[in-house]
């Protein structure tokens, strides 16, 4: 995926390229501002980035995907204020509600990101 | 809303859906040259040509106009994904109620190998879940746990829709295919398999939009746009999936809204075409457009009284991205003209179209009479 974006969606890219997450949040108001974009939707002040050492959110929803490399659980995660579609380790009983922690995260090598739970 | 200039469909055409490779350019302008031939309309006339498609190349409405041999006041492309079409319909609209255009040409055309149609790259929410099956499943799951919703049911859905698309003659896929086909078609995304979900093909489709003064000179069966509903709340997957919801809040209010302006109620419907990407999306779409209360939707299949989407649907007939909701409003006014031939539902009066895109973050509902 090539974006053409914004400092700090590059910046956003640029960290989960090398594994981290980090949310978008309105230095004022505290919205998460997602996708990443310069100036919160609600009150137009400067977002910031805010690294998530250990981000943990909620399944809301869950299915296994067919691949050519076998079955991939995923899900919805709702995660401090957003949500992402990520896999589920295939250790992982899901199950809707439960609590999920981001173990991974990054680029592919077609510049896709990636979410990894357990 | 109170409706303000009336405008009609006054003719409509749509090209055989295929897997060929094919020039945007050519393939749009094919309907339009049968539009042409059939209702001797001097091309002069034409006020406005508003190509829907999601190729990104250069200034395709008005290459397409040169080719056609039409100087518009007004040319323009249009993409809105899935939901391009009926968007390109509703503008047409707009511009002869507003008294700018007395008669407007609107086409769709697609080619299979545009891959920007195919997923919304901007989306950073999908991560690599990023392909319409992958939201379509959740979708599915959620329905299932909530509702009760069966494999099966859904299954029934591509058996109807593939039944009705072995009587069109340019559809996609011609063969009917039984519930143990599709049972047994590859898993995609649990639960939805390979024959539970549409095909991105090769298409187009065009449409004559005229002010009642203008219809009334081209033909002697107006199809009478009346009702007309939108609702976009973004575009990313976050604004639609949250817990405990297995429904399409857009198609919902939009829905609301177009049987609010023709001053119709879901009963007065006699033929529908609605957007059946997947087999689970046309079960929900059952319930958002108020034919079956919510949760119902799996039932229905097997008790509907109503026709839905006669030609084959998406799953039946192929989905040309930015062609779709065009080709589903000519089935649409075929249908009401009488004139649908091998697929014609008799006695018909009242038609509604739905089409949507991108988890249905996007809707969009028309409601034609004769």
């Amino acid at each position: 995926m090539k974006l053409k974006c914004s400092l700090i969606m590059e910046h956003f890219l640029k960290c989960l390229k090398d594994h981290r997450f980090v949310i978008p949040y309105c230095s004022r108001c505290g919205s998460p501002a997602w996708p990443p974009v310069e100036k919160c939707y609600n009150c137009m002040s400067k977002v910031k980035l805010k690294r998530i050492k250990v981000p943990q959110g909620h399944l809301i929803e869950h299915t296994t995907a067919y691949t050519i490399c076998g079955p991939v659980i995923f899900g919805v995660i709702e995660i401090h204020g957003i949500k992402l579609v990520g896999s589920l380790h295939p250790s992982t009983m899901p199950q809707v509600g439960m609590s999920v922690k981001m173990v991974n995260c990054g680029l592919s090598t077609d510049d896709t990101p990636f979410y990894e739970f357990e | 809303m109170e409706m303000p200039e009336e405008v009609a469909i006054v003719a409509s055409e749509t090209s055989p859906f295929t897997r060929k490779e094919s020039s945007i350019f050519e393939l749009a302008c094919n309907p339009c040259l049968e539009i042409f031939r059939k209702t001797n309309i001097d091309r002069t006339e034409v006020d406005s040509v508003i190509l829907s498609t999601c190729s990104t190349l250069q200034y395709t409405s008005s290459i397409v106009s040169e080719m056609l041999g039409i100087k518009p006041k007004n040319s323009y492309r249009l993409d809105n994904l899935c939901n391009s079409g009926t968007s390109a319909i509703i503008s047409a609209f707009c511009e002869i109620a507003a008294g700018l255009c007395d008669c407007v040409l609107v086409i769709g055309a697609e080619c299979e190998t545009n891959d920007s149609a195919k997923k919304l790259q901007w989306d950073l929410t999908r991560g690599s879940f990023n392909l319409p099956v992958h939201w379509a499943s959740l979708f599915a799951r959620s329905h299932m746990r909530k509702f009760g919703t069966t494999e099966e049911q859904m299954a029934s859905v591509s058996v109807k829709n593939r039944r009705n698309s072995s009587r069109n003659p340019i559809a996609l896929f011609r063969d009917p295919v039984t519930v143990e086909q599709v049972m047994n078609s590859r898993m995609i995304s649990d639960p939805l398999k390979k024959l539970d979900c549409s095909f991105v093909c090769t298409g187009s489709s065009a449409l004559l939009l005229a002010s009642k003064r203008k219809a009334k000179e081209l033909t002697d069966m107006p199809i009478w746009i009346r009702g007309i509903g939108q609702k976009t709340i973004g575009a990313s997957l976050s604004q639609v999936l949250s817990k405990g919801e297995a429904g399409l809040n857009t198609t919902r209010e939009a829905a609301r809204e177009a049987y609010k302006m023709s001053q119709t109620e879901p009963r007065d419907i006699d033929v529908v075409e609605l957007h059946d990407a997947f087999s689970i999306m046309e079960i929900m779409a059952y319930e958002d457009l108020f034919f079956t209360p919510k949760g119902q939707g799996g039932k229905f299949v097997a008790q509907q009284q109503l026709s839905i989407n006669p030609r084959g649907g998406l799953l039946g007939c192929g989905h040309p991205i930015g062609c779709t909701g065009i080709a589903q409003t000519a089935e649409i006014a075929a249908q009401l003209t009488g004139r649908a031939g091998e697929t014609q539902v008799n006695g018909c009066k009242t038609g509604l179209i739905h089409n949507m895109a991108a988890a249905g973050s996007s809707s969009s509902v028309i409601i034609l009479r004769s």
